[in-house]
């Protein structure tokens, strides 16, 4: 059986819910762990591996590395519409894209377990009518169907799905690939597609920060990190720094 | 206006987590009714969970027996609830499961969602959430646009609050919802080791090691402290550059930019390309044998000792106290 | 232009202080130090001038020109300034002018020489008391009252001058070197007269000295003292002296404020302290004094960082910070932190390779991080312009080189795409990172790593580019910085791991392999194969060093650290003899600490299993030493094929591109020369 995955290696910022590229143009090693488990379910099953994110239209470039690792499409989907997009918005145009593309699974990276990154691949899930296997480690595809092992809270349990699907991975699960010399020259020759909403028929649907239903109230800084509070080790400090870990919440 | 909220809790051993109690003491405190969804599987002991529940705030508890622990079946339950009688408030603590559901109800009710809450308030007859954003630098107070609001806490972040009301609550069963499309299955056996390679990028606890560790033979003193934290192993870079740690785990301007809730800095000077990486997590405990180290100029606690002498001190007293 | 802001991050850092009746913008210090950028008469060159306006523009908040000689016979090289010669005046103007111009405050240190110079062989050299200063051969003249006169009227004459040149205010050196600190000393001064004998009358000269240019200063413009706090030294004085020696000084009412030093020319490694020195390891020097005093103190001593210096100042251990070395590594630094920009900052490493190895030989200052220092004129990074046609520069090797090229190409607004064959940028610096006491080494690369990644050059690790490809990517640029590897026979192991690039420029007679038999053998092993953390078989080491550098020098410690029995030979008189003078001092402190064995005048000849040849370099003798592993450290050899075959390909198509080689692919060098080469190669794309 032929399946024909199209990863979505997206990292992406916990408020905003967009992919932050400003600290460069590399991906990051959650988005390459993506990439990698996409090339690998590709190079066991065949099809095709298209990357996808939801970026500023100068950002595309920071696909190109994945193309250099073995991807065969960069897509981005941009417009100025989506500025601000809530995880609703920021779903729904993922969704048409995905649908565009007839992917038969979409792998995510996840970059933070708190953040709207966290409830991205729900949300893609129940747009598509698919179901999800989050916080994956392992991946394997076989046979229409999907295993993993999840790593969550409760420990490393196996799970499977049929295909089509939705697999969100749990920060960076695999060394990824070096590209070739030869690949790197491949990959800066591709074009990476852009969609708009419109090209995805999603013009005039309240995008953005207007079709968004959360907003936030008020930012300020929260009380700053205090003077520090310094002991020696008398042979106790280790009890110190327990008590304070169970003060601040932490253990 | 009364305002109704459903908390969906998950209990743990026969027990509903107190960090779970203090999602439902904060929603009773701004809600008029709160309902609990409660999942048990056979055995549970549902009259004590429906008193505890009850004694939190909880009006009444809605019981559903042997829903699989993936998120399809709840989010089906907790739609068909709220089309029975809509909620304002959908309440949970988070965890891998809760975010599963939540993201997907979010779309299946038009709802927004707003994560990562570590508080609650009722201003002006709206909801507010409050939330501590870039590794708790920032605080941000969020609010819903429509209904229901979707609510996730983070975790252990609230306080379990005795309710003055009621300890007799109204059980009412649920039925497991017949599947409507494709369904994961979950093998649910204990689980094992920990696989994921680095985990820097997501880590909530970082334990970080530079130079100080004196030798890579003390590594493994981090990485103890670390899996009794729940944490992943974070060095500078002096370490990586010894080739005693992979340059995956390195912290720093070339390396990795994280943000924790605890950043704890072991044998770590902090010159100002380690700290460019680190100096926006939440809590920072420094331990250096350096009383002048620029490190104990951003920690909340500092330790004047040696790593190799003071973690592994740590690391037993945890274990004791667990 | 010239204005600092007040920093987020560093209030305390940017805050004015008013000495006296001057307003300094903040409390960054440029130290004062011998920069042999005078000409031979001691006239102020327009380098010079351009060298410290580099500091101002970068937001310096006071700098202080100096040391300045006060009278002929206290000149401690030609090159230093001649503050008592009205010729320099107006060229002084011109200093004090430019760095006005950017906001920046500026003092002029006053010194005399005394029993301390840098000329071979020195003028007379006056003092208290005849006798050479320890670490000299030359001995001195115990001065009468009529150079006392003389000298005091040297301070005079030449405050008058700073003066009328514009500066805002004097400093009087009595530190770590010159007349005053030996007259302060009871080591040097064993006068029975009026100047000697007593604390009070050891202190009489200078005091006398602090007088006159008092006197002869506006009664607004502040006078202050560097005082060397600690000479560290087995026959010197310490701290508590030097704490009396300024409470002394400040009882008199005529100094406005302290800037705190150490050492002497018989510790000189604690006057320029290099990196093997800790930073901050002078704070408690700096925090005595600020304890005692009610005046402002300047802190000195290894500070590179924003962070520390801020902390200095808010928790109240110094009033300003001084920095030297860093703010010739970075004139931006001030700026940048102001700015929230602090992680641009390219930090000193602490080498003293460019600064104090130059200037001890009375040679313009350099700097191994900033290819501009001394040079501004020429190298300045505010000369960089903006290229008019944007090129596409094709960078080939992520070391040194290869990524201050594709900085400067990309500050200036070309197209860069890096690849780099390793995972990891920095080159060979991350193996010298791992010597001891060379973590700072590793700076270099952290600078010009972030550097390329804000300025989006596109970066690829962990891709080997090949000459036959290369074209495709259509350059108009190659810039080939493809390093060196050592010079072993391709039979040797390092051939597995680091394919032998030499094939082709040794087929061409470009390189040959060095002659000793022996070295294809498996007890070979390369400095990159130590430092790499290879397990040697076997702990009897013998190091060659045929470059007197630290590659061969900091290897030794490195093995000796790892519990080896090192022994290290040279042909030449001296193991490590290129090192800079306080490397030098340091590592054989520390040789003799680890059990190192140095047979300097001693060559290699062969190497068998279990053994190795040496001949002596006197007596001609030959010996056979058993040793388990043998590491040549003698020139490494371009990896340079990939260079040849790439101009021949660009030969025989109808391309115009331009190739370059730099860095150690063009011949093995030091970092300081090839960041210069990088840099000036980048200038012309």
């Amino acid at each position: 059986m032929c399946v024909k995955p199209v990863p979505m290696a997206l990292a992406l910022d916990a408020d905003s819910g967009r992919l932050d590229r400003s600290g460069g143009s590399l991906l990051t090693g959650v988005d390459e762990s993506a990439v990698e488990s996409a090339l690998r379910v590709r190079d066991e099953c065949g099809g095709e591996v298209v990357v996808l994110a939801m970026v500023p239209e100068a950002a595309a470039e920071a696909l190109r590395p994945a193309l250099a690792m073995g991807a065969d499409r960069a897509v981005v989907v941009t417009g100025a519409a989506l500025e601000g997009a809530d995880l609703l918005v920021t779903s729904e145009v993922l969704a048409a894209a995905v649908r565009r593309l007839e992917a038969d699974l979409v792998i995510l990276g996840a970059s933070s377990g708190d953040g709207a990154g966290a409830l991205l691949w729900s949300a893609l899930g129940e747009r598509l009518g698919l179901p999800v296997l989050s916080r994956a480690v392992e991946v394997t595809v076989a046979g229409g169907r999907l295993s993993a092992t999840r790593q969550t809270e409760t420990g490393v349990h196996a799970a499977e799905t049929s295909l089509p699907a939705v697999l969100a991975l749990s920060g960076e699960v695999c060394l990824p690939r070096y590209p070739t010399f030869r690949d790197v020259i491949a990959a800066k020759k591709k074009t990476v597609e852009v969609l708009t909403p419109e090209s995805l028929g999603l013009a005039g649907a309240d995008l953005g920060t207007s079709g968004s239903r959360t907003r936030v109230l008020a930012a300020a800084p929260a009380p700053a990190r205090g003077p520090a509070e310094l002991v020696e080790d008398d042979g106790h400090a280790h009890e110190r720094v327990v008590d304070f870990l169970v003060e601040r919440r932490l253990v | 206006m009364s305002r109704r909220a459903l908390v969906v809790v998950e209990p743990r051993s026969g027990r509903v987590p107190a960090g779970q109690l203090g999602v439902l003491s904060a929603a009773a405190r701004v809600c008029d009714a709160v309902e609990v969804l409660l999942p048990v599987a056979d055995g549970d002991p549902v009259d004590e969970l429906a008193g505890e529940l009850a004694r939190h705030g909880a009006g009444a508890v809605r019981v559903v027996t042997g829903l699989p622990a993936t998120s399809a079946p709840r989010v089906a339950v907790v739609a068909a609830l709220h089309a029975e009688e809509p909620y304002d408030l959908v309440a949970f603590e988070n965890s891998s499961l809760s975010a599963d559901v939540a993201g997907a109800l979010a779309v299946r009710l038009g709802a927004g969602v707003c994560w990562d809450l570590s508080g609650l308030d009722d201003v002006d007859g709206e909801l507010v959430g409050r939330r501590l954003a870039l590794a708790d630098s920032t605080s941000v107070d969020v609010g819903w646009v429509g209904g229901p609001a979707i609510a996730i806490f983070r975790t252990a972040a609230l306080d379990a609050v005795q309710h003055p009301a009621g300890d007799a609550p109204r059980v009412v069963p649920v039925q497991v919802p017949a599947a409507t499309g494709p369904e994961v299955r979950l093998d649910e056996s204990p689980g094992g080791a920990d696989v994921v390679r680095s985990g820097l990028d997501t880590a909530d606890i970082v334990v970080a090691g530079g130079r100080g560790l004196g030798s890579q033979d003390n590594i493994a003193l981090l990485e103890e402290l670390a899996s009794v934290l729940g944490g992943v192993v974070g060095v500078s870079m002096p370490v990586v550059d010894r080739g005693w740690y992979p340059y995956a785990h390195q912290v720093g301007q070339t390396g990795r930019t994280v943000r924790p809730r605890l950043y704890l800095a072991c044998g770590i000077s902090g010159a100002v390309q380690h700290r460019v990486g680190m100096s926006r997590s939440g809590t920072v405990i420094a331990i250096n044998t350096d009383p002048q180290a620029p490190i104990f100029d951003l920690c909340d606690l500092g330790v004047v000792g040696d790593l190799t002498e003071v973690v592994p001190r740590i690391t037993a007293l945890l274990r004791e106290r667990s | 232009m010239g204005e600092t802001t007040t920093g987020p991050d560093f209030p305390t850092l940017f805050s004015p202080l008013r000495i006296r009746g001057v307003e300094v913008r903040n409390r960054v210090v440029f130290q004062p130090h011998f920069n042999a950028l005078g000409d031979v008469h001691g006239m102020p060159t327009e380098d010079l001038t351009a060298y410290l306006e580099e500091r101002a523009w970068g937001g310096a908040g006071l700098i202080v020109d100096g040391s300045m000689a006060t009278m002929p016979e206290g000149q401690m090289s030609r090159k230093y300034l001649a503050a008592w010669d009205p010729r320099a005046v107006p060229l002084n103007r011109r200093t004090t002018d430019a760095v006005h111009a950017h906001g920046a405050t500026i003092f002029a240190q006053l010194n005399h020489g005394g029993h301390t110079s840098l000329e071979h062989p020195p003028p007379v050299l006056w003092a208290p008391t005849q006798m050479p200063e320890p670490s000299s051969p030359h001995t001195t003249r115990a001065m009468d009252r009529g150079d006392m006169v003389r000298a005091i009227e040297g301070f005079a004459v030449s405050t008058r001058n700073l003066v009328a040149a514009g500066y805002d205010g004097v400093e009087i050196k009595i530190a770590h070197d010159g007349l005053l600190r030996s007259f302060a000393s009871p080591f040097f001064n064993r006068r029975t007269d009026a100047y000697g004998g007593s604390f009070e009358n050891r202190m009489r000269f200078p005091l006398e000295c602090v007088a006159a240019v008092r006197e002869n200063l506006p009664e607004d413009l502040p006078l202050g003292i560097r005082i060397c706090l600690h000479e560290y030294t087995p026959f010197g004085y310490e701290l508590d002296y030097g704490l009396r020696m300024a409470e002394h000084l400040e009882a008199s009412g005529l100094v406005d404020y302290f800037n705190c030093d150490a050492g002497s020319f018989s510790s000189f490694w604690m006057e320029i302290p290099p990196a093997a020195v800790a930073q901050g390891y002078f704070r408690p020097l700096n925090q005595a004094l600020k304890k005692q005093s009610d005046l402002p103190i300047v802190a000195f001593g290894r500070i590179k960082d924003g962070g520390l210096a801020e902390h200095m100042l808010a928790t109240g251990e110094a009033d300003l910070v001084g920095m030297a070395r860093q703010l010739i590594a970075d004139p931006e630094t001030p700026r940048k932190l102001a700015e929230g920009r602090a992680v641009e900052v390219r930090a000193c490493i602490g080498c003293n390779d460019g600064c104090l190895h130059a200037v001890a030989q009375e040679k313009p200052i350099r700097c191994v991080q900033n290819p501009a220092a001394g040079q501004e004129l020429l190298w300045s990074e505010r000369l960089l312009v903006r290229a008019a046609e944007p090129r596409t520069v094709v960078v080939i090797g992520g070391g040194p080189a290869g990524l201050k090229v594709a900085e400067i190409a990309a500050r200036r607004g070309h197209r860069v795409t890096l690849f780099e064959r390793s995972e990891h940028l920095g080159g060979q610096l991350r193996l010298a990172a791992r010597q001891p006491h060379h973590e700072e080494v590793a700076e270099v690369t952290h600078y010009l790593e972030a550097a390329v990644r804000r300025l989006g050059v596109e970066l690829w690790t962990g891709v080997e580019a090949t000459a036959d490809d290369l074209l495709e990517l259509e350059p108009d640029v190659v810039v080939v910085a493809t390093g060196s590897q050592p010079n072993l026979p391709p039979e040797h192991r390092q051939s597995h791991t680091d394919p032998d690039a030499g094939a082709l420029a040794r087929a061409r007679g470009l390189q040959v392999l060095p002659e000793v038999p022996g070295l294809e053998l498996g007890c070979v092993y390369s400095v990159d194969e130590v430092l790499g953390g290879a397990e040697l078989p076997g702990d009897r080491v013998l190091v060659v060093d045929g470059q007197g550098h630290w590659e061969a020098a900091g290897t030794a410690e490195f093995l000796a650290d790892a519990g080896k029995q090192v022994t290290v030979i040279s042909s030449r008189p001296v193991v490590a003899g290129e090192l800079e003078g306080t490397n030098i001092a340091m590592f054989l402190q520390r040789v003799a600490a680890k059990g190192i064995a140095l047979r300097p005048l001693t060559t290699l000849l062969r190497i068998e299993p279990g053994r190795a040849r040496v001949v002596d370099g006197v007596t001609g003798v030959e010996q056979w030493l058993d040793v388990d592993v043998v590491v040549p450290v003698h020139s490494r050899r371009s990896r340079e094929d990939l260079y040849h075959r790439l101009c021949d390909l660009v030969a025989e198509s109808d391309r115009e591109v331009r190739v370059e080689r730099i860095g150690d692919a063009s011949a093995a060098r030091l970092i300081q020369t090839v960041l210069l080469e990088a840099h000036q190669v980048a200038v012309t794309v």
